[in-house]
């Protein structure tokens, strides 16, 4: 049953298989003993944040392959440099910082900073081929994710990190480190131009 | 204020990042203008739009066993680095355990009393159970629409609303048996699910539960009239904020089994608002 979901404190298995017992696995504690070099709390803490990562990864990236590629780049070196990390209250912050760069390394080694449209994005004012049920559900992801790409780098993480992440704009300051009329002038625009793309898209449903 | 002063105000009040103070002057001026009011439905179905984008992505055991194999094979283990690191291996070295006389002693009869008991265990025949111990939270008792989402979000597809026949019910069973596969991987690698790991899987549910109901309830739209539909809207754009800082509140606290519940409710509350819309 879903709904009397077992909240409970997790039992951790070790790599031998015998148990540790009963571990309140709070983030501070999880930090703590990923720092300690325990992996199997590094491990949670993966478990914890790797889809919002992944999902960042791949509107920045557009591809699963390389999101999947760059996710466990984000974790590795977020690993390598928890002892850097001290507001223990904001780690998925601190993880989206490091996927931004990360996302933004392999952006500067393609096509800088825009990305190429699998399906090729839809041109302004142009009708999509098929009728509005056909754009529902995975349809929907298609053409979400072509005008996605339409936008440049910057704006499109600033869309992604408010619109499919729900950060705060001050949440969005510090993991990209734009002032925060930047933040709103960037998620105005990309308001803007997503609307613009996906205008037939929209007239239709309403 | 005017219009021209209000309007761009709507996106962030949306947004819920508007001051207290403020945000309640574009609510009423909402409340009593058409045109903003109108402006504000328009971005509120762009948001229930974004809402339902949900890529198909999925967190594979081969994910961690990647970071894992890295982790593993990089000599560096995380710590104070450069003078702090020396500073520390110093101190670590020249540290004298600051032990009274007294607790030495007792420390040393815990030692002879551990080694004894673990002798003692060693020579039994059978090995004592595992201690799985697993402290469950009773949630708040869930409403007639929580249990009836919860339990079966597919159940949204009851007599009342009658999608496609076959098409969108393949398109679920494909991805639920794309999951349960997925599941049992994880199972494997990672051992039993997680608290997570399930509310996860109650989100995923949901989501498809709502994307399934919003393509009738769009379908609909034209024949519901125009004030109940307004009042539909509203209603989902106010469950889409909720959604959202809900799912804000259980990404920042993922323990917190309250903010899960609320989270959980709020779906429930949008597959309402759904089911209602589709049966009109």
């Amino acid at each position: 049953m879903i709904d009397r979901l077992a909240l409970s404190a997790n039992c951790l298995e070790k790599s031998d298989g015998s148990h540790t017992g009963v571990v309140v696995n709070s983030l501070d504690d999880l930090i703590a003993r990923a720092r300690g070099g325990d992996q199997s709390a590094f491990g949670l803490l993966f478990e914890r944040h790797a889809r919002p990562v992944l999902g960042f990864l791949y509107n920045q990236v557009g591809r699963r392959d390389v999101a999947e590629e760059l996710t466990q780049e984000t974790f590795v070196r977020a690993y390598r440099c928890l002892s850097d990390f001290r507001d223990q209250a904001r780690f998925s912050t601190w993880l989206f910082g490091i996927a931004k760069n990360v996302a933004r390394e392999w952006t500067r080694s393609i096509e800088g900073g825009r990305l190429r449209s699998v399906e090729g994005h839809l041109p302004n004012g142009v009708a999509p081929p098929s009728p509005v049920d056909e754009l529902l559900g995975k349809e929907l992801n298609t053409i979400l994710e072509s005008a996605l790409r339409s936008l440049d780098e910057d704006r499109r993480a600033v869309f992604a990190l408010k619109v499919f992440q729900q950060c705060s704009y001050q949440e969005i300051v510090e993991i990209t480190g734009f002032s925060l009329a930047k933040v709103k002038v960037e998620l105005h625009r990309a308001r803007a131009e997503m609307r613009r793309c996906l205008r037939v898209y929209l007239e239709t449903n309403r | 204020m005017r219009c021209e002063e209000f309007q761009p105000l709507i996106e962030e009040y949306l947004d819920s990042e508007l001051a207290e103070s403020t945000a309640g002057e574009v609510a009423r001026h909402l409340d009593n203008c058409v045109s903003c009011a109108e402006v504000a439905g328009k971005l509120g179905v762009e948001r229930e739009m974004y809402s339902r984008y949900e890529p198909d992505l999925q967190v594979t055991p081969d994910l961690w066993a990647g970071v894992q194999a890295r982790i593993a094979t990089e000599t560096h283990v995380p710590g104070p680095k450069g003078v702090a690191w020396l500073i520390v291996t110093v101190k670590d070295a020249l540290a004298v355990p600051r032990v009274s006389g007294w607790a030495t002693a007792a420390l040393v009869l815990l030692a002879i009393g551990s080694t004894a008991v673990f002798m003692k265990y060693m020579q039994s025949a059978t090995p004592p159970p595992h201690p799985q111990v697993r402290a469950t939270v009773e949630p708040q008792p869930p409403t007639r629409e929580t249990t009836q989402a919860v339990s079966s979000p597919a159940a949204a597809d009851d007599t009342r609303v009658k999608p496609d026949p076959e098409r969108p019910k393949r398109r679920i069973e494909i991805t639920a048996e794309r999951t349960n596969q997925g599941e049992r991987q994880a199972r494997q690698v990672l051992g039993p699910k997680t608290p997570h790991q399930l509310v996860n899987e109650a989100e995923q549910k949901y989501l498809a539960a709502i994307a399934m109901l919003s393509r009738n309830a769009a379908r609909k739209r034209s024949q519901i009239d125009p004030v109940t539909l307004e009042k539909l809207d509203h209603a989902i754009a106010a469950i889409n904020r909720t959604i959202a800082g809900t799912r804000k509140a259980v990404r920042e606290h993922p323990d917190d089994p309250i903010a899960v519940q609320y989270m959980l409710t709020a779906y429930a509350r949008k597959v309402d608002v759904l089911r209602e819309m589709a049966a009109q």
